[in-house]
């Protein structure tokens, strides 16, 4: 009963404690230089759940099977959320054999129905942004900013410089054509 | 020839004609086009109901596929006129290879990297992901999927945008994640995603990890990204493969874990896969399981003591003491999956990772009996 008393008693002196750790943190300045261009640990930015009151109760499901025994010094901790560890060795795929690009065949970009088209542009728009080439909308349309990306895609490529969707762009970009 | 438990490579003589690449695989007549890749027709047999209706896929007769795939399935085809499934329902889990590029050259290289321009690889398997929209996870293989790094990210966003739902297991030396400002993209780039980066260190020696990998300075690079990665938030999946040169590093490897990086999910011991280089350098790397049976238990209590998960990779349980074996899990893909004779009457087969088909010959250790 005694013991109870003095912690109670000491709990506004605590709060002043941590309130003023608080301010002296603040002060300390992190640079990329006294870091060594690593990234800190997260420090406890809420507030302890001990002195928060345990308003939450839901909080405490997660928090209960981290750690098998208290005053733990392991510098250990533990992740949010179920994350998608496989059981399976994902070392080593079957090796993928040469691209071999077949011969280049005239892709008659108006003689596709309207909905081909715009699947079509989607899909060289979508390769181009994953190789880095295009950052535009995706949105199935031969736009100016699509037609730049296509003229500049090529000429990388050294497949000219004219903005024309043929099959060696699509060979070249991996999108099958229609 | 040893036979795996789920086929994955199929001769079909018709696709001769067909491009190579990705295909999404349909065994009931298609009433869409995939936005993002092809679809092919599979058909048991040539039947008059099937016959074409749309022009925007192709139709293949072959029973032997189309028994082994699910609806919606993904296959990449070869010019040899061979279909391999690869984001298939049928699987035990589901991989793509994103570049055969790497800037390590580890001595037990399952996949040794090559020279040559394959981007559209990473394209294709973005656009295979995206087309398969499943909800379990597939696994980023490369090569070092990092290796260019916009590309890396664009693809993250690609899959963030079409396929939020797809959890990904990447598998990293985290060597790029040295630079804090790719950290932040990657971790921008997976935002509400459920991601997990498999990043290997094999040991706490820089020299015995950089010797290991073939990469002067990696050791370094690859410690700075687990600690830059971890801090962030990305869940990551510690790897370490044992083998004569970091043996006694093991336990140190787990300390390091649990004392000194954030946010590691679990930690995966696994054995050595005679595949790749490893085969080359077989007799220099690899130690009999018996021979360090100690060696893992003492790093298995280290994780235990933290409450750290861990866990053994490709281990028949019959090479490990009893012990250690509630730790080891059924971890060897289908399609290289098998179990030799001698395991038929064994008591602990369905819970065995048994052994790979490339475990043969000088490279085959036999089952033994349990103790």
């Amino acid at each position: 009963m005694k013991a109870k008393l003095t912690l109670a008693a000491m709990l506004p002196g605590f709060l002043s404690l941590s309130s003023s750790a608080e301010t002296t943190l603040t002060h300390i300045e992190i640079t990329e230089e006294n870091t060594g261009g690593l990234v800190l640990a997260p420090l406890n930015v809420n507030t302890p759940l001990y002195i928060a009151g345990h308003r939450s109760h839901s909080s405490h499901g997660s928090h209960g099977s981290h750690r098998s025994s208290a005053g733990s010094s392991s510098g250990y901790t533990p992740p949010k959320k179920k994350a998608p560890i496989s059981n399976y060795d994902t070392l080593g795929q079957p090796s993928v054999p040469k691209y071999v690009a077949p011969a280049n065949t005239v892709v008659n970009i108006k003689a596709l129905s309207k909905t081909a088209r715009i699947l079509l542009v989607k899909r060289v728009q979508i390769a181009m942004f994953l190789l880095g080439k295009y950052d535009g909308v995706i949105d199935g349309v031969m736009g100016p900013s699509t037609r730049k990306a296509l003229a500049n895609y090529r000429y990388s490529k050294g497949l000219g410089s004219s903005a024309v969707i043929d099959a060696n762009v699509l060979n070249s970009l991996g999108v099958p054509a229609p | 020839m040893i036979k795996s438990i789920r086929k994955d490579l199929f001769y079909v003589e018709s696709i001769q004609a067909m491009e190579p690449g990705y295909a999404v695989l349909k065994t009931s007549l298609p009433e869409i086009e995939n936005p993002f890749l092809r679809t092919i027709l599979v058909i048991e047999k040539a039947l008059t109901s099937h016959t074409k209706t749309k022009d925007w896929f192709d139709t293949i007769v072959d029973a032997d596929l189309f028994c082994s795939i699910t609806d919606g399935d993904v296959g990449f085809i070869n010019q040899r006129s061979q279909i391999r499934t690869v984001l298939s329902q049928n699987a035990n889990h589901n991989t793509v290879l994103v570049t055969e590029q790497c800037d390590n050259l580890c001595k037990f290289c399952s996949q040794p990297p090559k020279k040559i321009d394959d981007e559209w690889l990473m394209v294709q398997a973005a656009m295979a992901v995206c087309a398969y929209q499943t909800d379990a996870a597939v696994g980023i293989s490369g090569g070092e999927p990092t290796l260019k790094r916009q590309q890396f990210i664009n693809f993250l966003k690609t899959i963030q945008t079409y396929s939020p739902q797809t959890p990904l297991h990447v598998l990293t030396n985290g060597r790029s994640f040295s630079d804090v400002s790719f950290v932040n993209s990657v971790y921008d780039a997976t935002k509400g995603m459920n991601v997990t980066f498999g990043i290997p260190i094999y040991a706490i020696d820089c020299d015995v990890h950089d010797e290991l990998v073939g990469a002067n300075g990696a050791f370094k690079d690859t410690l700075k990204g687990l600690i830059n990665a971890g801090n962030t938030g990305l869940n990551i999946e510690l790897r370490v493969i044992p083998t004569r040169d970091n043996l006694d590093n093991l336990a140190g490897v787990i300390e390091l874990a649990v004392r000194c990086l954030s946010n590691i999910v679990q930690v995966s011991v696994m054995n050595l896969e005679p595949t790749g280089w490893a085969k080359k350098n077989w007799s220099e790397l690899y130690v009999d399981p018996r021979e360090y049976q100690e060696v893992l238990r003492n790093a298995l209590s280290v994780a235990k003591i933290a409450s750290l998960p861990i866990k053994l990779f490709n281990y028949p349980l019959c090479h490990l003491d009893e012990d250690n074996r509630k730790y080891a899990v059924k971890s060897i893909s289908d399609w290289k999956n098998y179990y030799p004779e001698e395991c038929e009457s064994c008591i602990l087969k369905t819970e065995c990772s048994g052994y790979f088909t490339s475990s043969k010959g000088k490279y085959h250790q036999i089952a033994r009996r349990l103790l």
